[in-house]
């Protein structure tokens, strides 16, 4: 079942290709079936290298290529490679609070560190999907933001840079949810100075931030 | 030792475990009893023991199938000084229902029992809960880019590549699910993932033999190949008989047999005849003086003090409470570094008739890629309406219920046909984002973990008795290890009771 599709179909394609097509629309179904699955196995060694490679384990929750598809996880595609390090770090050291990455950052070694962290900030991100414009919010945050002065660090359209991540495409809930905790000192921004700034959010402002950030076109959306 | 023996003794092993544990707590209940004047344990609650009042012989920290099989056998043992703490407002832990009315449910958690899983299967007999058979005849559905495909497989599933399977079965022959870390070669098989030991064969996987890998293995594991020890790998294909496809499979398999009614019904069951033993909604925030006679037990609603305590939680949900004074560093270690990364997000699409069956489909779908790892028929025994359950990956699947129910509406409508687009109910249950108490649902094992902290998975701290399924000999993970490690737990906590009563 779960991994059915097996053997059994290894031989019938080795029939196919003997037999050709003609031999019936199951046969026919099978070889468009395992082209399907060829043409998806280049792509992902032209991405990231021969099957299994360390990144197949942060699908579930980040998505493939790290371009997650539901506002509560964040997209780990395009964050620049020494903030994902540090946020690893983060992690293992109880400086950012979450059961599930602290466990896998503990296990990770330094290497393995750099690998992901390079792999992820090679991929192209695209804004979480489903997201519905509401423009009087989106107008609101930009405002906060503009207020705040976040370009000084995340980058003039908020893609970030070495030491301050990319917030435009960013997971809407997910933005909302680390506000918060910098505010309540749930996460420490090294510096502080995330910290001092979501002190002054107002829950408005946080969802406002968090709408505007979320529906923001980044650099390289949309690239595959 | 060679092999043959190896397996071969475990087996031994099993079988005397599973009588034990199977006879045990009703055996020392009545050893107990019959000396109720001289250990006080039978004759009830702690008020006709020596010493204050409100000291209970037990605390038992989380009403899942561990704590409430613990519970239950505490009070066949006659033990009735005890309470069970749990932080949610309902009982079964990983064993969750939807209702789904007219008395029909589906799955959110734990589901599945299968051959050698005797001790969960023999608790619902007991209970008068029945089982049945988890629906697989028929076609299942493969779906890559445009392209569908559906196939008949022997048994509802089939294994990997036939030789790694038949490699890594022999493996499993020396690697002890109880004990992985004390394997002859155990630090060896601990250095590599299974993607790193997949890499070194001179079988290479066909394409489509690597896809259904990482989906079966995330599935039964928690995280694709390369997050999982060989060595823990192989420990669970040793509690399967060593034979990776019992593990994988359904006839004959891990996942063979439902639960009329819902799996949570039996920890619904036990629960029932606990009254007031149990307590709800009452998270525990920190424990105090574990190494001392009293063990202070602070919750959101107030210190419970007991003589023994069973932790029936998985080790991340321990390294959530404060422990005064700090637990030694081994265990501590252990807690801090367990893996809490798999919570497992399921889907629930409820339709008037399990139509696909009419259509030779078993209501399989696997795609290659995309939010959805696998969909699977969960209709209720009788096939009166039909259920279509799936384990979707969390962040590559929407959160907005409306949202959920169309992408994947749409992808079981290409593999079902057109009747799947509509559903009359639909159900989504992400349980690392739903409450903080369960963390993960399966424990997916780096490698290096087992050889460096496994010693410190079981032996008790102080007064602390260490439950919960991860800590079972056998089946730790699934259903069955809870119960098992329930009924070990109240022994471990009658024997300490009654050897403190034979020391004062």
């Amino acid at each position: 079942m779960k991994r059915a599709i097996k053997g059994s179909l290894v031989l019938i394609t080795a029939g196919i290709v003997a037999a050709g097509a003609w031999y019936g629309p199951q046969l026919w179904a099978g070889y468009q079936f395992m082209k399907a699955v060829d043409q998806q196995t280049t792509e992902y060694r032209a991405n990231g290298g021969p099957w299994p490679q360390l990144q197949d384990t942060c699908v579930l929750c980040h998505g493939e290529n790290g371009r997650a598809r539901n506002a509560l996880y964040p997209e780990l595609a395009g964050l620049s490679s020494s903030y994902i390090e540090e946020q690893l770090q983060a992690f293992a050291e109880g400086r950012r609070k979450s059961p599930p990455m602290k466990s896998i950052s503990l296990r990770l070694n330094d290497q393995q560190i750099q690998m992901l962290a390079a792999y992820y900030e090679d991929q192209a991100p695209q804004p979480t999907g489903s997201v519905t414009t509401n423009a009087v919010l989106s107008d609101q945050g930009q405002q906060a933001i503009n207020d705040m002065g976040c370009t000084s660090c995340h980058g003039v359209q908020l893609d970030g840079g070495p030491a301050a991540p990319r917030l435009a495409g960013q997971s809407e809930i997910y933005m909302a949810e680390q506000l918060k905790a910098f505010r309540d000192g749930d996460r420490e921004d090294p510096g502080q100075s995330m910290n001092a700034i979501a002190r002054q959010l107002s829950e408005a402002d946080i969802k406002a931030v968090a709408h505007y950030l979320a529906n923001k076109q980044s650099r390289g959306a949309g690239a595959p | 030792m060679n092999k043959g023996n190896t397996k071969k003794s475990l087996t031994a092993r099993r079988q005397f475990l599973t009588q034990t544990l199977a006879g045990g707590a009703l055996a020392g209940g009545m050893a107990l009893t019959g000396k109720a004047g001289a250990f006080s344990i039978s004759s009830g609650n702690s008020k006709s023991h020596q010493g204050p009042s409100d000291i209970l012989d037990v605390v038992i920290i989380g009403a899942g199938l561990a704590g409430l099989t613990a519970a239950r056998d505490l009070k066949r043992a006659g033990c009735e000084s005890f309470v069970v703490l749990e932080a949610r407002n309902r009982v079964g832990g990983r064993t969750y229902k939807h209702d789904l009315g007219n008395g029909a449910v589906s799955e959110a958690g734990g589901q599945w029992i299968g051959p050698g899983q005797t001790a969960i299967a023999d608790l619902a007999r007991q209970l008068n809960i029945d089982t049945f058979d988890q629906y697989y005849q028929g076609k299942s559905t493969f779906l890559a880019g445009d392209a569908r495909y559906a196939e008949e497989i022997t048994g509802g599933g089939a294994s990997i590549d036939h030789r790694l399977a038949t490699v890594l079965n022999e493996m499993a022959r020396s690697v002890p699910h109880e004990t992985p870390w004390e394997a002859p070669n155990a630090a060896e098989l601990d250095k590599l993932s299974v993607a790193d030991w997949i890499s070194q064969q001179d079988v290479s996987l066909s394409n489509i033999d690597q896809v259904s890998l990482n989906s079966s293995t995330s599935l039964t594991f928690g995280t694709p190949p390369a997050g999982i020890s060989l060595l823990h790998y192989l420990s669970w294909i040793n509690t399967a008989d060593c034979n990776l496809a019992s593990l994988e499979r359904i006839k004959d398999g891990a996942q063979e047999t439902r639960i009329v009614g819902g799996s949570q019904i039996i920890s619904l069951k036990m629960a029932e005849a606990l009254e007031d033993n149990l307590k709800l909604s009452c998270p525990v925030r920190k424990i105090v003086n574990w190494d001392k006679d009293i063990v202070e037990i602070l919750t959101d609603q107030g210190v419970v003090k007991a003589r023994q305590v069973i932790v029936a939680l998985n080790p991340a949900l321990c390294n959530q409470i404060r422990f005064e004074p700090a637990l030694p560093a081994g265990r501590a270690e252990l807690q801090r570094r367990w893996p809490a990364h798999a919570p497992m997000r399921k889907t629930v699409h409820v339709y008037p008739r399990p139509f696909w069956r009419d259509e030779g489909l078993n209501g399989q779908i696997a795609p290659t890629e995309g939010p959805l790892i696998w969909a699977y028929d969960n209709s209720p025994p009788d096939g009166s309406i039909g259920v279509i359950a799936a384990f979707v990956k969390p962040g590559q699947l929407p959160h907005e219920p409306g949202d959920a129910e169309r992408v994947l509406s749409d992808i079981y409508a290409r593999a079902l046909g057109e009747a799947a687009r509509h559903p009359t109910q639909f159900h989504d249950h992400d349980w690392g984002r739903v409450d903080p108490w369960s963390l993960t649902c399966i424990h997916p094992i780096p490698p290096g973990f087992w050889t460096q902290w496994g010693e410190y998975l079981r032996p008790p701290v102080g007064r602390l008795i260490w439950s919960g399924t991860e800590t079972s000999e056998i089946w730790a993970g699934a259903m069955d290890g809870a119960v098992r490690s329930g009924q070990k737990a109240a022994l471990n906590a009658l024997q300490e009771l009654a050897k403190e009563r034979r020391t004062t």
